[in-house]
């Protein structure tokens, strides 16, 4: 079916017309992420607010944070500012041996959050 | 499906003609459980009827939806046909007969073709055979598919190993010897005929060695997790000890397979009147059957019970009268008897030669 895939910008969607609802993609994320929306009895997950980045906005999360602990970069863009914080910064991605090619990284990460 | 089609395929392919009487029957067991088997994933899918597309709009980089394909292969290419082939003939001959609704009905079963000449029968027959062998390695292909379906998920140590293809396969080989063993003598006693003793010793013979074969496996899947025990171990080892103790250890492991197990074993050591040797292949076919009925449990929801975060656990509430629930759970349970009383009635498996069937057993050598 392919109801996921990658959008142009490299953000993985779900597309709720195409999807059936076989729960194999819920099983499959080693984090957790993917859901059955009662609303559609598809499946669902962060967007990375598709709507909002598309249009030069940050994701909502990233907004609305008090400490500014989220951050949102453009790995495809060279001259973004995320490539030197990533240099410089000891960054971890969720359970690095699933292989997953997470793009989500953690500063200091300590082992706490699984 | 794959123990009742190995058991038919061991009489064409293999010559062994003792289990000659449950030919027909394997194959039509295997039809009808084939037919109900992807309705429960139908039960529980978001949008039952999207499921088609997955024909229509393949993707190949999708374990689930590939697996409409590997269905419908085993299911139309090998299943199907080869029952047409076999009983081309009697279809034709019921064709003849027949009047009415009847013979419309016949004569599309037929695909209006009544060519029963020798000539004809023999094609059938080559392209029959040929059919098995193809569909012993598309047998092992769909259940072992089934078990890459769980043991692919690298995201869930419960079902994450190389083994669960093969031990899903062997699993399947046993629950369906075992029924099919079961099916022939229930089958011989509803139809009042007499049961060949030879051909249900060979068939448990099978079960036990089938069996042997995928306890091995299992248990060797379990010492290499216990030993290994690797950061997944403490959550999982919990797990089998509290929410799935009944039915891994107690049912699973115990009732379903050690007990059954020894009661076979039994039967192959020692020499115990007609009579018992068949109370006891009764009573181990069904334990049997319930103890592959709790791996799949095991395997099923047992896998959904903790956190991937291995943090905590979850809790499985079975609802009831839901699309997904205990009832239509149970309805689909019969649903294969019954759509195999049906095939049996259209498709008698003992006809057209009780008498010629008995003869050949009668000489029959492995």
């Amino acid at each position: 079916m392919g109801a996921t895939f990658d959008s142009p910008d490299g953000v993985v969607l779900v597309d709720k017309d195409r999807c059936l609802g076989c729960r194999y993609c819920v099983q499959a994320c080693p984090y957790g992420c993917r859901y059955i929306d009662p609303r559609t009895n598809t499946v669902d997950k962060c967007t990375l607010c598709y709507h909002r980045i598309t249009k030069g906005l940050t994701t909502a999360c990233c907004e609305v944070c008090p400490t500014g602990a989220r951050m949102l970069g453009d790995l495809k863009n060279p001259t973004d500012p995320i490539h030197a914080f990533l240099r410089t910064h000891k960054v971890q991605v969720l359970k690095p041996q699933m292989a997953t090619g997470s793009k989500t990284y953690y500063n200091g990460l300590d082992g706490s959050v699984r | 499906m794959a123990g009742a089609f190995i058991l038919a395929s061991l009489e064409r392919v293999f010559n062994v003609h003792v289990v000659k009487p449950t030919y027909r029957l394997a194959l039509l067991t295997a039809l009808a459980f084939l037919i109900v088997a992807p309705l429960p994933l139908q039960l529980h899918l978001g949008h039952p009827e999207r499921s088609l597309e997955m024909y229509f709009t393949p993707h190949t980089t999708s374990a689930m939806a590939m697996f409409g394909f590997v269905y419908l292969w085993y299911l139309m290419v090998v299943l199907v046909l080869e029952i047409w082939l076999d009983y081309r003939k009697d279809l034709v001959l019921a064709w003849r007969a027949s009047r009415g609704v009847a013979r419309w009905f016949y004569a599309v079963l037929c695909l209006g073709v009544d060519n029963i000449s020798d000539e004809a029968l023999r094609i059938d027959d080559t392209v029959g055979h040929t059919l098995t062998i193809i569909g012993i390695p598309s047998a092992f292909l769909l259940h072992g598919y089934v078990g890459f379906i769980f043991g692919s998920i690298k995201a869930n140590p419960w079902w994450s190993t190389p083994l669960m293809p093969i031990v899903f396969l062997f699993s399947a080989m046993v629950s369906g010897i075992a029924l099919v063993m079961l099916m022939y003598m229930a089958m011989s006693k509803l139809y009042r005929r007499e049961i060949d003793v030879a051909c249900v010793d060979k068939i448990a013979q099978y079960l036990f060695y089938a069996f042997i074969i995928d306890f091995t496996l299992e248990m060797i899947d379990l010492i290499h997790r216990v030993y290994e025990s690797d950061e997944s171990f403490r959550a999982l080892d919990f797990m089998v000890h509290t929410r799935l103790f009944t039915s891994q250890i107690v049912l699973q492991i115990m009732v379903g397979t050690v007990v059954p197990l020894a009661l076979l074993a039994v039967t192959q050591l020692f020499t115990i009147p007609s009579a018992t040797r068949l109370r006891i292949y009764t009573v181990a076919g069904v334990l049997t059957l319930v103890g592959i009925f709790a791996m799949r449990w095991n395997v099923v929801i047992g896998g959904q019970l903790f956190s991937k975060s291995f943090l905590g656990y979850t809790t499985y509430k079975m609802q009831y009268v839901t699309r997904d629930g205990l009832l239509p759970a149970i309805a689909l349970l019969i649903a294969p008897f019954g759509i195999l009383w049906l095939l049996v009635r259209l498709l008698p498996p003992w006809a057209p030669e009780p008498a010629a069937e008995s003869g050949v057993v009668g000489k029959a050598t492995v």
